[in-house]
């Protein structure tokens, strides 16, 4: 292990980063194009994939919608700081939290097939709970803008600690390049992209472990040298990688899965027989690619890098750290700038889609219930441009977004449970979705703030259940959930999506 | 520096990989030809997956499996991107489902 010597790579230019960002845009857009001009020429095309998106486009999709850049970055960051454990607690939630989706896509599939988004569920649900509906359509927006940030933020991360490119630069750059190809193919754009996207993040990954172990002196020399320094990083049962970030992590990422948008429009667009084994397939085959990426944050061990002197004080710049200062050949380092930057490009066009379809069928439809096809494909464009103005703007300004990342947490984490009541227990009612959910923001935000995210979580976590449940077995009212099955298809209707007040009845 | 060469490991791989690649850029071909063809046709199935939970039993015991494999000796170091390549096959094989219905 004495002989490496990691020295940054002086090939390596701002060019080529930008270069890189642009190339791939290119790629992704010619698939697009395509993708526009024989699949895409209706709203509905547009925003839910006209509910034709097969097993396999379903599948690769959903990996690389999955696969954030900080969650390629964060697998070698979490093994470089915990060892195994790290990685362990960092990969299992991920991919379970795809499974975990299952049953809650199966039922508002089955529920309500000609649904789109989330508000829209909850607005058919407590029809005239508007308060409910508000909160919900806040937390999606706010929700998929913060996935626009992060992601964004990460195509700077690794255009800078790679290429030496200004991060601001690549931020805007990458932000471009995603927002032409998701405003000529919405859905149908993110889906075939991210299909793409997820062999770029797979086979590539491979060749680049194998080529960074090679470099750092072979599989034997680094597997010895983190062996040798104990502290059970070889083990996978390291009770501080748990209570470090690992439970709360995985509340987290059960939160954005089955209370996200991104996934309810997939589960909305998938055909009605695949729905179930995609997300199967999809959180299974989504595990090995944190798994070889991880392998970094052993080379990170080994080579014992500092955290403070080399990295930054960021754990998360070690993957681009190491490949970019282990003397890779050129083609290699910018192979693993493509893996970053189509897992960035992939979650941004999501959720560019998931905002344009929640402002779509959640505000335009229900303001304007007569509106004109034609507009209303013009207007399902629009808030993609409007995100992309404000996530650039936050980027490039610098500001500090923790206020939007709070409300967007508080918000998701409030309504999951809510959420699943409403779909599985007809005793669910309007009054106790609207009080669960701001009682526990009310009073599991400041929890948070004092006893940490792991306490704050479980709070509202609690309180979201508690009152709802309460709510619902002192009321007597029981929905049919029969109902739901006859609610319009949003962007074909000329009405806004309604349900008659007998959607409500009250029992003796 | 050592140029732009790789090891004999990297250079299976890299073969290995463009072979897997090929196939699934094919398959993704095909499957989004057949989208093109069928797209006025009709969704009519009905969603009769019962191994979720199973699926997801035995996914979770081999990913944490595979984690812990990596504790066990430097050749297991290489079941990462092994997998790797596995997932590219597996996703191409459900592309290649979804055409030869």
């Amino acid at each position: 292990m004495s002989k490496v010597v990691l020295a940054a790579n002086p090939l390596l230019q701002p060019v080529q980063g930008i270069a890189t960002e642009i190339l791939l845009g290119v790629v992704l857009l010619a698939l697009v194009y395509y993708i526009k001009r024989n699949l895409v020429s209706s709203t509905k095309d547009f925003v839910i994939a006209n509910r034709k998106i097969g097993f396999g486009y379903g599948v690769a999709g959903l990996i690389s919608i999955w696969t954030w850049a900080m969650a390629v970055m964060m697998s070698s960051a979490m093994t470089y700081s915990y060892g195994l454990s790290g990685l362990f607690w960092f990969t299992v939630p991920n991919g379970l939290a795809v499974i975990a989706v299952i049953p809650f896509a199966r039922k508002v599939r089955s529920l309500m097939p000609n649904g789109y988004t989330i508000p829209e569920f909850v607005r058919a649900r407590f029809e005239g709970t508007k308060l409910a509906v508000g909160v919900v359509i806040l937390g999606a927006l706010f929700g998929s803008l913060i996935e626009v940030i992060i992601n964004i933020k990460g195509t700077a991360l690794v255009a800078y600690n790679v290429f030496g490119l200004d991060p601001k630069v690549a931020a805007l750059t990458g932000l471009v390049v995603v927002l032409i190809y998701s405003i000529l193919g919405g859905l149908w754009a993110s889906v075939s992209t991210s299909t793409l996207a997820t062999l770029l993040h797979s086979v590539p990954s491979a060749v680049i472990i194998v080529a960074a172990l090679s470099y750092a002196g072979g599989a034997g020399a680094v597997w010895s040298a983190v062996s040798e320094q104990g502290q059970g990083l070889l083990s996978v049962t390291r009770a501080d990688a748990a209570t470090g970030f690992g439970i709360t992590l995985a509340l987290g990422l059960l939160t954005a899965t089955i209370a996200g948008q991104e996934f309810w429009q997939v589960a909305w667009a998938l055909k009605k027989k695949d729905v179930s084994r995609t997300f199967l397939w999809a959180g299974a085959w989504f595990y090995p690619i944190p798994i070889c990426l991880g392998v970094l944050g052993l080379v990170g061990l080994a080579l014992h890098v500092d955290v403070n002197k080399q990295l930054g004080g960021d754990a998360a710049a070690i993957g681009p750290y190491l490949i970019s200062h282990l003397g890779l050949p050129l083609w290699i380092v910018i192979l693993y700038a493509v893996v970053i930057l189509s897992a960035c490009y992939s979650v941004i066009d999501s959720a560019f889609t998931a905002i344009s379809s929640v402002f779509v069928v959640d505000i335009v439809k229900p303001l304007v219930p007569n509106i004109r096809e034609r507009s209303l494909f013009v207007w399902a464009k629009i808030p993609m441009a409007i995100a992309a103005v404000i996530a650039v703007a936050i980027v490039l300004s610098g500001v500090d977004f923790v206020t939007i990342v709070l409300t967007s947490y508080a918000i998701r984490t409030a309504i999951l449970i809510p959420l699943v009541l409403s779909l599985f227990w007809k005793r669910m009612t309007g009054a106790g979705f609207v009080w669960g959910t701001i009682a526990a923001i009310a009073i599991g935000m400041p929890i948070r703030s004092v006893y940490g995210e792991l306490w704050g979580s479980v709070a509202i976590l609690s309180i979201s259940a508690v009152i709802p449940l309460v709510a619902g077995l002192l009321g007597r009212e029981t929905f049919d959930f029969d109902r739901l099955k006859r609610v319009d298809d949003a962007t074909q209707s000329s009405r806004a999506p309604a349900l008659s007040p007998s959607a409500v009845r009250v029992t003796s | 520096m050592r140029g732009q060469l790789v090891s004999t490991g990297t250079t299976i791989t890299i073969i290995v990989g463009l072979i897997i690649a090929a196939f699934y850029l094919r398959y993704m071909w095909a499957a989004l030809q057949q989208t093109v063809q069928t797209r006025d046709e009709p969704d009519e199935g009905v969603d009769r997956y019962h191994f979720g939970l199973v699926g997801a039993v035995i996914s979770v015991f081999a990913s944490s499996a595979a984690i812990a494999a990596y504790g066990l000796g430097a050749a297991f170091l290489y079941a990462g991107p092994l997998l790797a390549l596995l997932s590219a096959v597996a996703v191409a094989r459900c592309l290649y489902q979804e055409v030869e219905k």
